[in-house]
């Protein structure tokens, strides 16, 4: 079986001696095509750095990541911006939106990037689903938290990307709509056979997954099925 | 004068021609590279390489093939997957059939027996009686389920009452509560609407609220609220029963799964996983939290109303 | 190219909101945009406007646009020579007469028949009324109406008094048409019918009729202006004529070149290097400073940018959209600075002109290919600007953009200290040096400005007045034919009529009256270079060497009359002048450094030597008598210096050469307190007798002009690199407002109090100017001492003087503008509560 992420002694070091900090310090992850991969530890154990490597947004110091098939190490900047467009979407922490696009923009951005013809109902469907119908004209210095982490899932979703990957989706959301949040992503993903692999320090939201991955200090200490 | 048209317009001709010739170079070199492409994908390879990193149109198209390879794939594993369950359900019901019906045909054989007194008889009868009645249910389970998993019958969700659905779903199950004197106490406002398929959902909640019911002793309180969230209409069906086992909670919702303490009770254990069903189906889903001994909490969140 | 992914359409939006979002940026850079378009357009207006005006102001003295004349033709040579495809353009003409009423004594009035293009490309476009159609019918130029006291109106009849070659005849003629004259213009066109002509021929007796007949010229222009005297020559080759032929000769046959073509290619040489120059200067200015621009606000941006990139837009797409972002603005700036530096060519121009010997200018009109070169030009800079803060941009690594919150932010903890002054000064300064490179960049651009003011208004500053005058006048007035410093006259026609020298000499009030003749012939008599108006054949009794036995164009044969001699400076040897009108001595010309000073060596001959002259063929001994040195206004105009002239008394001169009696330099001073009133007569008497006057005022007025281009160029310049400073400052501090927000509302947000943030902002900004006022200061000293003392030095009528005082005032207006900026910067941005400002920054 092909895994659609993967890596392989994969370390990432900042600084250096004797002040290095090893966000990374060989982790090895298989995930499979259609997964739902939870990542759980606490704040500093480099979890988010793992997400970043797993969507190629940050390079390793050693080891491999293969996404879809595809050593990222072997792609220039370039290619690697194109081939994230496309397979990859990412729900960050801090939503990271664009500022100067409004929300309907800011959701149909990856699509548009791509010069793809937006599925306009699948779009209108996504924005119902999430409540966000009354904010599409707005930028989102506008919106509260919660509802720009909605934009961001939205637009996660919005271009059908094979793989989503969410670092605290739920961050800003209270409990409540943290797990109708999950719920809807992992719906979604789960109708167009989408991995989705998140980050969360919470074992409520962690345990909607398939799968859960513990991460402390770089490393991966133990590997618990669900289900 | 004239030569100078003569040749502005040849060198046009020529550009033109060379541009021309140009760009049927990188046509097919584009049909080459999504032929080899589909060539492969026919071939059922699993080397291809698709140029999805190139911000090209052969890159786009190739990355969306891609795309739809992977979907392909993942549906026919789905399917091999849902062959399996299928299988495994043909075996389960065999399993679950043939209890009962050795009982009926145990309880048949010693009904046949002459030397029977009335007592007896009476309480062999109702016993096969009570066996036929599992079994008839089991069959009406079975059925509603593989009509619901090979989608013979499509939940078809729209805008409903949340109250009538509760309602009807107390309805139901007033007769067994009201036998174990359990108090069922419903707190749901009247226009409070969600979208769910009328016939299933309350195929689902009941279901739910029979287990509680089942699970709780006598005496006890079951109560009923539905309030809009963010995303749902929740349901929430509290009480103060035995409650589940943390580690069980996930089991719960597994076809044929029973509480070990509660084998002695009547019932097959596809409740849950139906009302899961169908819940999902409708694009909502459940939550459980239960602490064992205090009671255990369900909720149905259904989708609400846009 | 084809198979490009079709992903251009949204990237647009995104540059579209980058640019609504970014409004303070956009002013700024649509500013330098316009700056740079200005600058271009202004240089390629004026570099247009110089070459239309030299060019016009050339054909009109040449009197004609047409490329080439071929004269003395028979109406049927003529009327077949028209219709030649050769031409893209020709006209046709013949002169019969010269008007002769005493009114014309100054002038030279033409009778003939023109065709109609003949008559439009001679400048001799009507103003009122038509073309001649009856014989009696002339039209004519507003001069000769003046002359001849009759209205600027058609209609009024006029006796034209005309000499044939067979003398004077009369004609009553009626005015049909007037087109408007050129003062001081000393020759002019009366135009009649073709018939007149035919008839005032036809009048002639046989034998001259013969000649007359044949009296068409035609003119024409070619398609191409390369190779016009292959193509004329071929011509006439074709018409039967020989091309070589002198004059005299078999087959000879008048043909010329229009002297503007034959000079044009001269230089355009220069202009193209003054004008690459140029290009080269304003790009680099643009450059700098949109460059910048972009820089700071990528910087800014550089969160919006990493984000980009997290999501999938790649680098390619970002520089897109950045070089997007500057076509957008250009598309705003452009056409404002295609205007603006239009007027301002068109303001420029006179200045410019100023500098050359073509005084007139003529209003630009826009023009297609100089709009389009500057707009090219700052399309260009715009492009190149814009492409490296693309890539920095495109570079971005998304991770490092998440985490980016502006340099150095968070690392310095504000405390409030006791002394709080002194720590936002601190503060102040460690913001200075947070980005050397930009505050640099900022102080150089100020710097360079006050230096350069510095610099110019120095070296104005020392020239000096006195110098200048006495070297430019020998006296208090130099009156000289108008024609004097044209260089498309012929040099003979340079002279001040008899009459009219003396009539200046009976003036009253006068005093020292002098007169300075050189011996001219017209061109068409003279053959190579003048070698045989005169030649020194012998020296002491020997043969003179090859090179110093000619005479030429600088070395000249001068008459002087007593007072003359008296105005020019004696080298060697005494003046004698009854000795000299006895016809056997000369003087000759040493030449005088601008300084006056003398080199004995270099000079070839000396008081008391004997020469022996070869003046059209009449050989006769002299011996010098003195050498003496001449200011500008006792010699030819071109002729500075003197060059060895052989220079005769005034009856020595007259006397051998009769046809040269009018003087070039009528000199004279006045007694006390006449001054004022010769001056203005002298100005009316100049104007009606086509004289120019230099005068002490002249002199003064023309040293102030010298001055004042010199001061216009150089403060043109300054101001321009100012404005491009003080576009850098505003730059930085306001992109650097913008960016610190972040910091800036954390600092409030733990007790900073508006007032202090105002008091570190408009540090900052005194700051720069300090920094660039000093550095600006000292090297303009610097600057002072070397390079314009070095400059003063090799300038003759220049005098040292140090200056500092511009650099100061400049560096104290820099200092008050830069507070004022900061202050404003501080106004728009440092308001709303904490809170918003925090919110506004995510």
């Amino acid at each position: 079986m092909e895994y659609i992420l993967e890596t392989k002694n994969l370390k990432k070091y900042y600084g250096q001696e004797p002040n290095i900090t090893r966000a990374l310090d060989g982790v090895d992850v298989q995930v499979e095509r259609g997964e739902f991969v939870s990542i759980i530890g606490t704040s500093g154990s480099g979890k988010s750095t793992l997400l970043n490597m797993l969507g190629g947004l940050d390079i390793p110091s050693s080891g491999s990541v293969k996404i879809g098939g595809r050593e990222i190490g072997k792609m220039n900047d370039e290619q690697l911006t194109v081939f994230r467009r496309r397979n990859i979407g990412f729900v960050f922490q801090n939503y990271n939106l664009v500022p100067i696009l409004n929300v309907y923009q800011n959701i149909v951005l990856p699509i548009e990037l791509d010069g793809n013809k937006v599925d306009k109902s699948y779009v209108k469907e996504i924005i119902r689903l999430l409540h966000l119908e009354e904010k599409l004209d707005n930028l989102p210095n506008n919106l509260s938290g919660g509802q720009q982490q909605r934009v961001a899932i939205a637009r996660a979703l919005a271009s059908k990307p094979a793989i989503i990957l969410a670092d605290e989706p739920t961050g800003n959301l209270d409990s409540r709509t943290s797990l109708e949040v999950m719920q809807l992503l992992k719906m979604t993903s789960t109708e167009f056979s989408q991995t989705l692999v998140m980050i969360t320090h919470n074992p409520e939201l962690a345990q909607i997954a398939d799968r859960m991955i513990h991460i402390e200090d770089g490393k991966i200490v133990e590997r618990k099925e669900n289900f | 004068m004239e030569k100078l048209i003569l040749a502005v317009s040849l060198i046009c001709l020529l550009a033109s021609a060379v541009i021309m010739a140009l760009v049927r170079k990188r046509l097919l070199q584009y049909s080459r590279q999504m032929g080899e492409c589909l060539d492969a994908m026919i071939a059922g390879s699993k080397e291809i390489v698709f140029q999805e990193e190139e911000d090209t149109l052969t890159g786009k198209l190739q990355s969306k093939l891609h795309r739809l390879c992977e979907i392909l794939d993942q549906k026919s594993q789905e399917n091999e997957i849902q062959r399996r369950q299928l299988e495994t359900m043909v075996a389960d019901i065999s399993h679950q059939v043939k209890t009962p019906i050795a009982n009926v045909r145990m309880y048949h054989s010693l009904l046949e027996k002459k030397n029977l007194d009335e007592e007896k008889r009476q309480q062999f009868l109702a016993a096969a009686e009570r066996q036929t009645d599992k079994l008839e249910f089991l069959m009406k389970s079975m059925i509603k389920m593989s009509r619901l998993e090979n989608g013979i019958v499509k939940v078809q969700p729209k805008e409903n009452s949340i109250r009538q659905l509760l309602e009807q779903a107390v309805c139901d199950v007033a007769l067994k509560a009201d036998e174990k004197q359990i108090h069922i106490e419903m707190a749901c406002e009247d226009s409070l609407k969600a979208v769910f398929d009328g016939k299933w959902t309350l195929e689902a909640v009941f279901n739910i609220l029979d287990n509680a019911v089942k699970y709780t002793g006598v005496g006890g309180n079951i109560r009923i609220q539905a309030q809009v969230t963010d995303f749902y209409v929740r349901i929430g069906i509290e009480d103060d029963g035995k409650g589940i086992e943390e580690s069980r909670i996930t089991e719960i919702f597994k076809r044929f799964y029973r509480e070990p303490e509660v084998a002695d009770q009547d019932g097959v254990g596809v409740g849950l996983y139906l009302a899961r069903e169908i819940v999902m189906k409708e694009r909502g889903f459940i939550e459980v939290r239960s602490k064992a001994g205090k009671g255990t909490e369900f909720y149905v969140n259904l989708p609400v109303v846009q | 190219m084809v198979l490009n992914n079709n992903n251009k359409k949204f990237i647009k939006t995104l540059s579209n909101n980058c640019l609504k979002a970014n409004r303070n940026r956009n002013i700024i850079a649509v500013l330098a945009i316009i700056l740079t378009a200005v600058l271009f357009t202004a240089l390629a207006t004026v570099a247009q406007g110089t070459m239309i005006s030299t060019k016009e102001q050339m054909f009109r003295q040449a009197g004609t646009r047409y490329m080439v004349s071929i004269k003395g033709l028979s109406k049927g040579q003529a009327d077949e020579l028209v219709e030649d495809p050769v031409f893209t353009e020709t006209g046709m003409e013949r002169s019969i007469a010269i008007a002769v009423n005493p009114e014309f004594k100054n002038l030279t009035a033409t009778v003939g028949w023109m065709s109609k293009a003949a008559a439009e490309n001679s400048f001799m476009n009507l103003e009122k009324g038509h073309y001649p159609e009856k014989d009696n019918e002339i039209a004519c130029d507003t001069v000769v109406l003046d002359l001849l006291g009759l209205p600027e109106e058609t209609g009024t009849s006029f006796t034209l008094e005309y000499e044939t070659i067979e003398g004077k005849k009369e004609a009553q003629m009626t005015v049909c048409g007037i087109w408007k004259g050129m003062e001081h213009e000393q020759r002019t066109t009366i135009m009649v019918t073709d018939s007149f002509a035919d008839k005032v021929i036809g009048e002639l007796s046989s034998q001259y009729a013969e000649s007359k007949r044949d009296s068409y010229t035609v003119r024409g222009t070619f398609a191409s202006e390369k190779k016009i005297r292959e193509t004329l020559d071929s011509i006439v080759k074709k018409m039967g004529y020989n091309p070589d032929a002198e004059r005299g000769e078999e087959g000879f046959i008048i043909h010329h070149v229009n002297p503007v073509y034959e000079t044009k290619s001269m230089d355009s040489g220069q202009t193209i290097v003054i004008m690459a120059v140029g290009v080269l200067l304003i790009l680099l200015a643009g450059y700098l400073i949109i460059y910048n621009i972009f820089k700071i606000s990528i910087e800014k941006d550089i969160r919006l940018y990493g984000q980009l990139k997290t999501i999938g837009t790649a680098p390619r797409q970002i520089r897109y959209m950045v070089s997007r972002q500057g076509m957008m603005l250009s598309l705003v700036g452009i056409p404002a600075g295609l205007v603006l530096g239009w007027l301002l060519g068109n303001a420029l121009q006179p200045l410019v002109m100023a500098s050359t010997s073509y005084s007139e200018t003529v209003f630009i009109k826009p023009n297609v290919w100089v709009w389009l070169f500057a707009a090219a030009f700052t399309l260009l800079t715009v492009r190149i600007s814009c492409s490296r803060p693309g890539k920095i941009a495109g570079k971005i690594s998304p991770v490092e953009a998440l985490k980016y919150h502006g340099t150095g932010s968070g690392k310095k903890k504000q405390k409030k200290g006791k002394d709080s002054r002194n720590r936002i000064l601190q503060m102040a300064a460690a913001n200075l040096g947070r980005s050397k490179g930009k505050t640099v960049l900022v102080i150089l651009s100020i710097c360079l400005s006050v230096i350069l003011l510095n610099s110019v208004l120095n070296f104005t500053g020392s020239m000096d007045k006195e110098t200048y005058v006495n070297h430019q006048t020998a006296a208090d007035f130099d009156v000289r034919s108008d024609e004097y410093l044209k260089s498309m006259t012929e040099d003979y026609l340079k002279v001040i009529p008899r009459k009219a020298a003396q009539e200046l000499a009976g003036l009253e009030g006068i005093k020292d009256f002098s007169q300075v003749y050189v011996r001219m012939v017209p061109d068409e008599e003279n053959t190579e270079d003048q070698a045989d108006l005169a030649k020194v054949t012998k020296i002491n009794g020997e043969a003179t060497p090859d090179d110093i036995t000619k005479f030429d164009r600088n070395r000249m044969m001068y008459g002087f009359d007593e007072n003359a001699f008296m105005r020019a400076e004696v080298i060697e040897g005494e003046i004698d002048y009854e000795k000299l009108c006895s016809g056997d001595y000369v003087v000759v010309n040493g030449f005088l450094s601008d300084r006056g000073e003398y080199n004995f060596d270099v000079q070839e001959f000396h008081a008391g030597d004997k020469i022996e002259l070869d003046i059209q063929g009449n050989k006769k001994e002299y011996t010098i008598m003195a050498v003496i040195g001449t200011m500008n206004s006792l010699n030819m105009s071109y002729s500075s210096g003197g060059y060895e002239s052989i220079t005769f008394a005034e009856p020595v001169f007259a006397q051998m050469f009769p046809d040269s009696q009018n003087p070039i330099h009528c000199l004279f001073d006045t007694e006390e307190g006449y001054f004022d009133s010769i001056n203005s007569y002298m100005q009316d008497y100049s104007e009606k007798n086509g004289l120019s006057v230099l005068t002490r005022l002249t002199a003064e007025e023309e040293f102030k002009e010298t001055q004042g281009t010199y001061n216009a160029v150089g403060i043109i310049v300054s101001l321009i690199l100012g404005v491009i400073g003080v576009l850098n400052l505003i730059n930085v501090i306001f992109t650097g407002a913008i960016a610190r927000q972040r910091e800036f509302a954390s600092m409030r947000s733990i007790g900073m109090t508006k007032g202090q943030l105002r008091k570190l902002f408009i540090y900052e900004g005194i700051m720069y100017a300090i920094l660039a006022g000093t550095a600006g200061i000292a090297i303009s000293a610097v600057v002072s001492l070397t390079l314009v003392k070095g400059l003063t030095a090799g300038w003759w009528f220049a005098r040292y003087r140090f200056a500092i005082l511009p650099a100061v005032v400049t560096a104290l207006i820099c200092l008050l503008l830069s507070a004022a900026i900061s202050a404003i910067v501080d106004r728009l941005w440092n308001k709303g509560s904490v809170v918003e400002q925090l919110r506004e920054i995510e």
